[in-house]
């Protein structure tokens, strides 16, 4: 289980990455012109890629460090049942991190422009802060999903614990 | 108007810190004492096993539903402070500590005590003791915090709630 989520949360890193630098870049532009439906798909699809990937990868990163906290017995319990649940809430969870991340954009947003344009031009500047702009809001996005994701989890193992002791109980008839 | 999602979430929000930091204050200071003073030893760690178990169950359940009912007060209050951004970071803290009290330590007395009294058991006992101390006293902080939070946006709240 722990190799699985590692491979996991790679993958989302990786997607998510793309996805983000491409929003960023407006690149589903250069893949028009290589191929025009994979463009104008990639155009669709990217940042919908990027919110799931940022609500993934938080959710996954706050399984794997959750799991380090639980007992070495319950914790491919925990952490499979939490993968499962985390699957199924993806996209409610990617919709709300997502709307949430968009929250607190404030003026020191157009320090950071101007400073990239003092430093790369006006074109290059423009670019680098739509940029920055993308992989800020996928950050934000991956802390929202992060708290979602210990949520989930607790909860999870709230389940496995009343379950387990369900079964304690019953295999205990004395302890009634 | 009093019946809306935001009056509804943060209903389930306060009732969920009220749980969670009720259940072990109320576990801490009230039944473990009196546990002590009435039962005999036996049926004090028979008794306080299931107590902990129970307690992990819906601690943990609350603390769960804290987290996701506070991602929609966050959402409903369109604003993202330091103070808020803080607060965040501890309720992070909260979860990770009570999923060790109650997934590791909470679960090795369940274990270990399974057969009666047990030399490891006082350790163990002391330990979730202090870390149920360290969750509640985060939980109050995280408390303190939110009263911040809501002096400082008042008015978009009693905008909300309107």
């Amino acid at each position: 289980m722990p190799r699985l989520t590692r491979t996991l949360t790679l993958l989302w890193i990786l997607a998510g990455t793309i996805a983000s630098l491409s929003y960023g870049a407006e690149a589903h532009i250069a893949v028009r012109y290589v191929d025009p439906p994979l463009g104008a798909w990639w155009d669709a699809n990217e940042f919908l890629i990027m919110k799931c990937s940022a609500a993934a990868l938080g959710m996954l990163v706050a399984m794997r460090v959750a799991a380090r906290f639980v007992e070495r017995r319950l914790r491919a319990a925990a952490l499979g049942w939490s993968l499962v649940v985390c699957a199924l809430a993806l996209m409610p969870v990617a919709t709300v991190s997502s709307r949430l991340a968009r929250i607190g954009a404030d003026g020191q947003g157009g320090i950071a422009r101007d400073r990239m344009i003092a430093w790369l031009g006006y074109d290059g500047g423009i670019v680098l802060d739509k940029i920055f702009l993308a992989v800020v809001y996928f950050l934000k996005a991956v802390g929202f999903s992060l708290l979602a994701g210990l949520g989930i989890f607790a909860m999870v193992l709230a389940a496995i614990n009343a379950l387990q002791r369900c079964t304690a109980i019953a295999v205990e008839p004395g302890e009634h | 108007m009093m019946l809306t999602w935001r009056m509804l979430i943060l209903f389930i929000h306060v009732t969920a810190v009220i749980v969670a930091l009720g259940g072990s204050l109320f576990s801490t200071f009230a039944l473990a004492p009196i546990l002590a003073d009435e039962l005999a030893a036996a049926d004090r760690l028979r008794v306080s096993r299931r107590v902990v178990r129970r307690l992990g169950t819906i601690v943990l359940s609350a603390l769960g539903v804290l987290v996701l009912t506070g991602l929609g007060n966050v959402m409903f209050m369109g604003v993202i402070t330091l103070l808020l951004a803080i607060k965040l970071v501890l309720v992070a803290a909260v979860i990770v500590l009570a999923v060790y009290q109650y997934g590791t330590i909470g679960t090795r007395i369940w274990r270990v005590s399974a057969a009666g009294p047990d030399p490891s058991l006082p350790a163990l006992q002391q330990r979730f003791r202090k870390v149920g101390l360290a969750v509640g006293a985060l939980v109050l902080l995280v408390v303190y915090l939110s009263l911040g939070l809501t002096r400082t946006s008042g008015g978009i709240i009693l905008a909300g709630v309107r």
